[in-house]
């Protein structure tokens, strides 16, 4: 046998055996894992844990240690491994930057390779629409229902609708995410309204296709990167110098494929870009001085701050600040989570209830009359909560936040 | 984006926050600067000042260790805080004193936060863990305090109370230790039994973890089934005293454990290990201390680089997930631990320091850059004199900035504290935290003094 035959043959029983070669991109996952020291300072900090106990939820410590160790065991524990909201406090904390929310993925990717019938059926329809739709919400059925909720949503905001004149050789590609797309169509609208008010030449895109992180949280990993492949050629073809998006999950998601599959341009959140390109003066500059005075409490999306950087919510506080009339107030909750990551509320909405209602006492423990995050995803989340749990406080992205308090042309 | 600060703290273990908090209290524009938790999130409760020394052989007071530890080595941290600015020699009643001003510092500081410690430095404590042994200490959180089981108490009965489905403590296990103890104790506490309780975060009486039970009752207080047991295992065994698991809340132990008082005994928690919940107490106590001081902190970051020029380290770089941060720093504080923390990694070809690739040295000072850590280690695992690859660290000068192998300082606005140190085994001797907060308070002083040129 020949070495290349060999090597066809060995690949074929690992197909048999139901083994999947991790990728080269994996492989320094694969190695922060044997640091695990087993020390269990994870479990102390995890917010599913601190929502419903080890028994339901075994903890980031068993993922490192137990679950994620080798096949058979990879099967046997998608009801624990679907259960990880992915925010990332375990890796914070870690002494040993154990990376266990990417381990999660690949466990999950495996689990659904060999055995998708483990995997929650909620989460097979959603990879039914983005396979449909390649996004993760399922277009309007009437375009002009589309338009008629976004203008809504502008008038009630009172904020004026945005035309983009030409995207030729723009600098700036403005993504909104498939929720501000499809669902927080103010969001999409508030920062091209920020971005106009600073003369950016910024482009959208005609099609918006979903970054693939949904599918990537499922453990569709060939969707995803699927998805990934999309996405870049989309933006190769507009000729771009820099990406800037709304949407936190967007945020670290694109930065960590951009750099894996050399996007070769740098990915924003748009409060890096109004910090480091647009600058606190001239931001502060536009702001409205009439508004009246408003207490606010920001909620922290894990995918900005855990996943990208903490640097990020500084900047947002600097921003908040440079708003005539606003007073921040520090909530309580720490490690908080909003329970609406990892794509655990599709399956397990008792889950993600118990892991936000520690948010929710700590926002309602506040002073403040409005909670403001920088993350499409965290604020439905949260708004649908807080009114569920008849906790009369509003909910802002904080994008949207911003651009409410620009001062009228 | 360049980020400008007086002073940047690497670590935010027990050195880095009190070395942070010193500075900014004082004004100082400081930044801190952390990548995961290490070894004070470990934290068994107990502040170890110096439990004792290795070549003593028996206990001492920490008073007592502290003066001898003067006189039989040079290179231990502690002995560079007594070095006088006058005539460069070690006066042990330096040493003390400068110990006493940083632990009554940091008792002011905790004071009615979660982990208000206990205790004195003329006294050794022998606080019980866990497994029912005994381990010498110096201080402990509030809700440790054994009060008078050990002295001034006769006919002490001691009850261990354990939680039913909780697995990290086992108090039938627990008490047959520390019974067993007693034959040799020169005060034997005269009876040791146990019992358990029923206490359910959510719902199931078993697979419990000790952070649950802890939010449990800091939610909703000790449940009044889990009260009526203890009172009458406390009437059945005519305890006086009872030992809990340290999981008693973490902000609310003390009204949980007042509670318990009512039934006419003193209780108290012991010892754990880690992930411990007075663990959590410490280090969140000393995260809001830095943070009432005004200074800033940037956690999830990781420094992975740095810029030098004319001997001084002119900015760092700190990497999270996704992003890069520079920051430029007068003056910067090396607390980044041993081999938990990171600061000090040890590999087939050596040790070396993590961060600035400074030169690491052993107990005695002598070079440990080629020296496979095995060579330290020793074949028997449970020794009096422990394993050498623990005193392993930088070697400093007697502002605690880092020397290399002639004796030169490598960066002249680089100071180093807590257990990145060399010279001392905390192991042994049980001084993790003591030598954490009296280098971080020292370095914390030098560190200001060198930005406003005074050093």
């Amino acid at each position: 046998m020949s070495e290349e035959e060999a090597y066809e043959f060995v690949k074929g029983t690992l197909k048999e055996e139901r083994i999947i070669p991790y990728k080269e991109d994996e492989l320094e996952i694969i190695k922060s894992i044997e640091q695990c020291i087993n020390c269990g300072i994870c479990i102390n900090h995890c917010p599913v844990v601190a929502g419903v106990g080890v028994d339901q939820f075994s903890g980031p410590r068993s993922i490192a240690v137990e679950l994620s160790r080798s096949p058979p065991e990879f099967w046997t524990t998608g009801d624990k491994v679907y259960l990880c909201t992915g925010c990332g406090t375990c890796r914070e904390v870690c002494p040993q930057s154990v990376n266990i929310p990417e381990i999660v993925n690949m466990i999950r990717a495996r689990i659904f390779e060999h055995r998708p019938d483990l995997v929650p059926k909620e989460l097979h329809k959603v990879l039914e629409t983005i396979h449909a739709h390649e996004k993760a919400f399922a277009p309007w059925d009437d375009p002009e229902d589309k338009i008629d909720s976004r203008d809504m949503r502008l008038e009630r905001l009172g904020l004026p609708l945005v035309d983009i004149e030409s995207k030729e050789s723009a600098d700036v590609l403005f993504y909104p995410g498939c929720q501000a797309e499809e669902m927080a169509q103010e969001v999409k609208e508030a920062a091209k309204v920020i971005l106009k008010r600073f003369d950016v030449n910024f482009a959208v895109l005609d099609e918006l296709s979903c970054c693939g992180l949904p599918a990537r949280l499922i453990g569709d990993e060939k969707t995803a990167r699927e998805l990934n492949t999309s996405l870049k050629e989309k933006i190769k073809s507009l000729g771009v110098k820099m990406l800037v998006t709304t949407c936190a999950g967007c945020t670290s998601n694109i930065s960590d494929i951009a750099v894996r599959d050399n996007w070769d341009i740098p990915i924003y959140h748009m409060i890096e870009y109004l910090i480091e390109h647009i600058g606190i003066d001239r931001l502060q500059a536009e702001m409205a001085s009439d508004t009246s005075a408003t207490k606010i409490t920001i909620h922290e999306p894990c995918h900005l701050i855990k996943h990208t950087s903490r640097q990020i919510l500084d900047y947002a506080v600097e921003i908040l600040q440079a708003i005539p009339n606003v007073e921040v107030i520090t909530s309580s909750a720490r490690d908080s989570c909003c329970g609406g990551g990892g794509m655990v509320a599709y399956h397990a909405p008792s889950v993600a209830k118990s892991v936000v209602g520690i948010n929710l006492a700590a926002i309602d423990a506040t002073s403040a009359s409005r909670v403001v995050t920088p993350c499409p995803l965290c604020t439905a989340t949260l708004e649908d909560n807080l009114y569920r749990s008849g906790i009369p406080i509003d909910v802002d992205d904080l994008t949207v936040f911003i651009a409410t308090h620009l001062s009228m042309e | 984006m360049e980020h400008e600060y007086d002073l940047a703290v690497i670590g935010g273990g027990i050195a880095g926050l009190v070395a942070g908090t010193i500075a900014s209290e004082s004004g100082l524009k400081t930044i801190l600067i952390r990548k995961g938790r290490g070894a004070t999130s470990y934290s068994s409760g107990a502040i170890d000042i110096l439990g004792n020394l290795v070549e003593s052989q028996f206990p001492l007071s920490p008073i007592d260790a502290l003066s001898t530890t003067g006189v039989i080595r040079s290179t231990h941290p502690y002995v560079i805080l007594g070095i006088s600015e006058n005539n460069r020699e070690v006066h042990t009643e330096l040493i003390v004193q400068r110990v006493k001003d940083s632990v009554k510092w940091l008792q002011r500081n905790l004071d009615g936060l979660c982990a208000e410690f206990t205790g004195a430095l003329d006294q050794a404590m022998e606080a019980i863990t866990v497994l029912g042994t005994t381990k010498p200490t110096c201080f402990v959180q509030k809700t440790m305090d054994m009060g008078n089981l050990v002295k001034d108490h006769d006919d002490s009965n001691l009850l261990f109370v354990d939680i039913v489905g909780h697995p990290d403590f086992n108090g039938r296990l627990a008490a047959r230790t520390y019974a067993e103890f007693q034959r040799y104790a020169d005060k034997p506490v005269k009876r040791v039994s146990s019992c358990s309780i029923t206490i359910t975060p959510f719902g199931k009486p078993y697979n419990i973890s000790s952070v649950e039970v802890a939010r449990h009752l800091d939610h909703s207080g000790l449940p009044k089934e889990a009260l009526s047991e203890l009172r009458k295992n406390i009437e059945n065994t005519g305890a006086t005293h009872v030992a809990l698991p340290p999981v008693m809340g973490i902000e609310s132990a003390n009204t949980v454990l007042q509670e318990i008082a009512e039934l006419g005994v003193h209780p108290f928690e012991v010892l754990s290990f880690p992930p411990s919940v007075p663990g959590m107490r410490l280090q969140q106590s000393l995260d809001a201390m830095y943070l009432e001081s005004g200074g800033q902190m940037i956690v999830g970051h990781e420094v992975v680089g740095y810029d030098s020029a004319d001997d001084r380290v002119s900015r760092i770089i700190a990497k999270s997930p996704h992003r890069k941060m520079k920051i430029s720093a007068t003056s910067t504080i090396l607390a980044t631990g041993k081999f938990i923390g990171g600061g000090i990694k040890g590999t087939e070809s050596g040790f070396k320091e993590s961060i600035f690739n400074l030169d690491t040295v052993d107990l005695n000072y002598n070079p440990t850059d080629d020296l496979r850590p095995q060579k330290l280690t020793d074949r028997v695992n449970v020794q009096y004199e422990g394993h050498a690859v623990f005193s392993v660290g930088v070697p400093v000068d007697r502002y605690f900035r880092p020397i290399n192998y002639d004796s030169q300082v490598v960066y002249e606005n680089v100071f180093a504290a807590g257990s990145v140190l060399a010279g001392y085994n905390y192991l042994v001797e049980k001084s993790g935290l003591g030598v954490g907060l009296t280098t971080g308070y020292t370095t914390g002083l030098n560190a200001m003094k060198y930005i406003k040129e005074e050093l």
